[in-house]
C-alpha cells in the first residue's frame, strides 16, 4: 500500500465482498472481478501524488463517497436524441434497457448485445493494463453492463452502433461504472458511437471500452461527453491493433463537471495506423482531462493525433499525450498536436506533449500552441457586422472545426 | 454624410493622425494619396471602428451621427464598410458562411428576412460574376491560400453583397493586374449612387482613371496638406512627395 491517507479503496473492498452475493452482474466474470480485488487490496487506488493524477483531478473518486448503485432506477431522463438509423442499445445507471434499445437487424457473424446476457466472453479484459491501473480494477469490480459487439472475419457493419449512457440518480451520488467490448476480426469495418451525458452532481460514470481490431480491420470510434449536467466521467478506451488495421477516434467532450478520458492504444501489428482526435469545449468551471498513451510496437505504423480545446470562463483543461516508439518499430510515423484556444483570461490550459523514441527511422513531430482569439479576426469580422459575442462564437467553432 | 474635425488618434499614446480635416458629401467619390506611413491605413482603421487605435481628440460626424459612439459592428450596419489593405485569413471559417451571415445581419438590422443557403447562393452568383472570381472561393476558408489578387476582389466582391452607403477602400488597387483592376473598378462604379460616398485611398493615378474622383487629397504626416481636383493625382504621378519636405521644412524654417 502506497497510499500515506486512508485508503479509500478499503471502502470499494467491502462494498463489492458484501455485496456480491446479492448481485448477480457481480457473479459473472468471477476471475476478472478476484483479480481487481486482489490489485485494490495490494496498490489501493491511486491519489493525488501519483503519476496518473499529476495533471488531472481525481475529483469525486479521491472522497470515496460515491458508491456504485445498484441496479436500474425509474428515470424520466432521456438522453441525447438517436440517431435515425443505427444498432441502438441505451444503458439506464449503468444497466441495459431494452425498452429503449433497437438493436435491429445484424448480418451474420456479428453480435451486437448486452454483455449481461450470453455467455462470458474470454477477451473481456484481456489487453494490458498500463496507469491508473485502480481506476481499471474499480471498473473492473462493479461494472455491470455494456456493449459486447463481436464481428466474425469480413464482416461489416453499414449503420453504426450507438450507445445512449443515461444515469439519473436522482441527485444522489453514485458510481456507475459500465464495461464494453468491441472485437473485430480481420476485414471488419465498423463505427461506433458512445454517448454520455455524466447526470447531476455527485454522480461519477466510468465507462471503460476495450477495442480489439483485427489485421485489416477499420474501425471508427466515436465518444460524446455531452449534456449540461454537473456529474463527473472518468472514460478509458483501451485498443489494440493488429497489422494493417485502421483505428479512428473522436472524442468531443463538453458535458460534465469535470471530465477525463483516456486513451491507451497500442500498434502491435505491422502497418497499422491510427487517427485520434478531440475537440473539447469547456466554461464556467468545467475540468477536462484528455490523455493518450499510444504504444508503436510494431514497424510501419502510423500515429495522427489532433487535439484541440476552447476554454471559457475557469475552466481548465489538460492534454497529456505520449508516444512511445520501441526500438524496432522503424519506419514510424508519429504526429502529435494540441492547440488551444482561451476564450477568456481566467481559462487556464496545462499541454503536455510527449514523445519517447527508441528507434532511429522514424518520422516524428510533436507541438503545442495555446492562444486567444485574434483582435484582428474579431475586428474585420466586427466591420462585416458581427456583433463582438457572434464574432466570438464564429471564431471559436472556426477553430474546432478542423476536428469535427 | 461624413464630416472629420481637427481628429487626433494613434496608438501607445503617439499621435499618428494630427488634425484631419475632411467632409465627404452623399455622392461623392474622394481619393487619399500620400507617402507610406503617413496614416492612411490609420484614418480608415479609425473610421471603420478598430479599437486598437485611441481617438485623443476632434469629431467624426456620419450621417447626422456621432461616428465615434459607434462600435465597429454597429458602423458597419449603418452602412460603412472597408475593404482592407491587408485582408484577414480565418482557417476553417468558410467564405460563404461569413459572407452569409454577415449579409444576414445587415437584412436583420434592415428589419428584412434572412436569406438561406440556396437564396443566398443566387444573390452570390451575381456578384461573383460581376467580379469574375471563381465560384470554388466560396467554399474555401475566408482568405486563407486566396493569391493576393484573389483577397482584393474577394473584399470588392463583400462590398458588392453589402452595398454600403460609405465605402473606404484602402489599397485595393495595390497588387492587381490590370484586368483585376478593370474588374474592381467596375465593382466600385457599380455601386456609385447619388446617395453613396466612397474613400478610395491609393498609390496609383491608374485607378482614379477608372473611378474618377471628385476631389483628390494628400496625406503627410497625419494630416492633410494639399487637396484638388483629379488633376492633382496627374501632377503627384509626376513630382512625387519630393516638395512635402520642402514644405516641411518652410514650416520649421517660419
Ligand atoms: N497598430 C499600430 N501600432 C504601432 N504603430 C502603428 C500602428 N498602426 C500604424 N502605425 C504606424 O503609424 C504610421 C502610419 O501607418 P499607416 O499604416 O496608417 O500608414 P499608411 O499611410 O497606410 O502607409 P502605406 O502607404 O504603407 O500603407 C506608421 O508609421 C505605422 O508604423
Ligand atoms: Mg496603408
Amino acid at each position: 500500500m502506497k497510499t500515506a491517507s486512508p485508503d479509500k479503496s478499503l471502502i470499494y473492498q467491502d462494498v463489492f465482498s458484501s455485496g456480491q452475493a446479492a448481485e448477480p452482474a457481480w457473479q459473472r466474470y468471477g476471475a476478472l472481478r478476484e483479480q481487481a480485488l486482489a490489485h485494490l487490496a495490494a496498490h489501493g487506488l491511486e491519489t493525488r501524488g501519483d503519476e496518473a493524477w499529476v495533471h488531472g483531478s481525481a475529483g469525486g473518486l479521491a472522497g470515496g463517497e460515491a458508491l456504485p448503485v445498484s441496479g436500474l432506477r425509474q428515470t424520466t431522463a432521456t438522453g441525447p436524441a438517436a440517431l435515425a438509423r443505427s444498432h441502438r442499445l441505451v444503458f439506464l445507471n449503468g444497466v441495459f434497457a431494452p425498452e429503449r434499445s433497437n438493436v435491429g437487424e445484424l448480418p451474420a457473424g456479428a453480435v451486437v448485445q448486452p454483455l449481461s446476457t450470453g455467455g462470458e466472453t474470454a477477451q473481456l479484459g484481456g489487453l494490458p493494463v498500463t496507469e491508473a491501473t485502480g481506476l481499471v480494477a474499480l471498473n473492473a469490480l462493479f461494472w455491470r453492463d455494456g456493449l459486447r459487439l463481436e464481428l466474425d472475419d469480413n464482416t461489416v457493419l453499414d449503420l453504426p452502433v450507438e450507445l445512449h449512457f443515461i444515469n439519473d440518480l436522482a441527485g444522489k451520488p453514485g458510481l456507475v461504472p459500465t464495461r464494453n467490448l468491441v472485437q473485430v476480426g480481420a476485414g471488419c469495418q465498423v463505427t461506433v458511437i458512445e454517448r454520455h451525458e455524466p447526470g447531476a452532481s455527485k454522480l461519477i460514470e466510468q465507462p471503460l471500452t476495450e477495442v480489439i481490431c483485427g489485421v485489416g480491420s477499420r474501425v471508427d470510434h466515436i465518444k460524446l461527453v455531452g449534456g449540461a449536467a454537473a456529474g463527473e466521467h472518468f472514460g478509458r478506451t483501451q485498443v489494440v491493433q493488429q497489422q494493417d488495421s485502421r483505428y479512428r477516434s473522436w472524442e468531443i467532450v463538453t458535458g460534465g463537471h469535470l471530465a477525463r478520458r483516456e486513451i491507451h492504444l497500442e500498434l502491435a501489428g505491422p502497418g497499422a495506423a491510427c487517427d485520434l482526435n478531440a475537440l473539447y469545449m469547456g466554461r464556467g468551471r468545467q475540468r477536462f482531462d484528455l490523455r493518450t498513451r499510444v504504444a508503436h510496437n510494431a514497424p510501419g505504423c502510423t500515429t495522427r493525433e489532433l487535439y484541440k480545446g476552447v476554454l471559457d470562463g475557469e475552466a481548465r483543461g489538460v492534454f497529456d499525450g505520449l508516444i512511445r516508439v520501441a526500438r524496432d518499430s522503424q519506419q514510424t510515423s508519429a504526429h502529435q498536436t494540441n492547440r488551444n484556444l482561451l476564450l477568456s483570461d481566467d481559462a487556464v490550459v496545462n499541454s503536455i506533449p510527449r514523445l519517447e523514441i527508441y528507434a532511429d527511422d522514424v518520422k516524428c513531430s510533436h507541438g503545442s500552441t495555446t492562444g486567444q482569439l485574434a483582435d484582428e479576426q474579431l475586428f474585420y469580422l466586427r466591420t462585416r457586422g458581427f456583433s463582438p459575442a457572434e464574432a466570438r462564437t464564429y471564431l471559436a467553432w472556426a477553430f474546432a472545426s478542423e476536428v469535427i | 454624410m461624413l464630416r472629420i474635425e481637427d481628429l487626433y488618434a494613434g496608438t501607445q499614446g503617439q499621435d499618428i493622425l494630427k488634425g484631419i480635416d475632411l467632409e465627404i458629401k452623399p455622392g461623392e467619390v474622394h481619393a487619399i494619396m500620400g507617402p507610406n506611413g503617413s496614416g492612411k491605413s490609420t484614418l480608415s482603421q479609425v473610421l471603420a471602428g478598430n479599437e486598437a487605435y485611441d481617438v485623443t481628440s476632434g469629431t467624426v460626424t456620419y450621417q447626422g451621427r456621432d461616428l465615434l459612439e459607434l462600435g465597429a459592428d454597429e458602423r458597419a450596419l449603418a452602412g460603412i464598410f472597408l475593404a482592407f489593405q491587408y485582408p484577414v485569413e480565418i482557417p476553417g471559417f468558410s467564405n460563404e458562411k461569413f459572407l452569409r451571415t454577415a449579409v444576414n445581419a445587415q437584412r436583420r438590422h434592415r428589419g428584412e428576412p434572412e436569406l438561406d443557403a440556396f437564396d443566398f447562393a443566387q444573390l452570390a452568383k451575381d456578384k461573383m460574376a460581376l467580379m469574375e472570381l471563381d465560384p470554388d472561393l466560396l467554399n474555401r476558408s475566408l482568405n486563407v491560400g486566396f493569391s493576393g489578387g484573389e483577397k482584393k476582389r474577394n473584399e470588392c466582391f463583400q462590398m458588392a453583397l453589402l452595398e454600403p452607403s460609405l465605402a473606404i477602400l484602402d489599397e485595393t488597387d495595390s497588387g492587381l493586374d490590370i484586368d483585376a483592376l478593370r474588374i474592381v473598378s467596375r465593382g466600385v462604379n457599380a455601386l456609385r449612387r447619388p446617395d453613396r460616398s466612397v474613400l478610395l485611398i491609393t498609390h496609383y493615378q491608374r485607378l482614379l482613371e477608372y473611378i474618377v474622383p471628385d476631389y483628390v487629397h494628400v496625406l503627410a504626416d497625419g494630416r492633410i496638406v494639399r487637396s484638388g481636383g483629379k488633376e492633382l493625382a496627374a501632377e503627384l504621378e509626376q513630382t512625387g512627395y519630393g516638395w512635402l519636405e520642402d514644405m516641411t521644412a518652410g514650416e520649421v524654417a517660419q
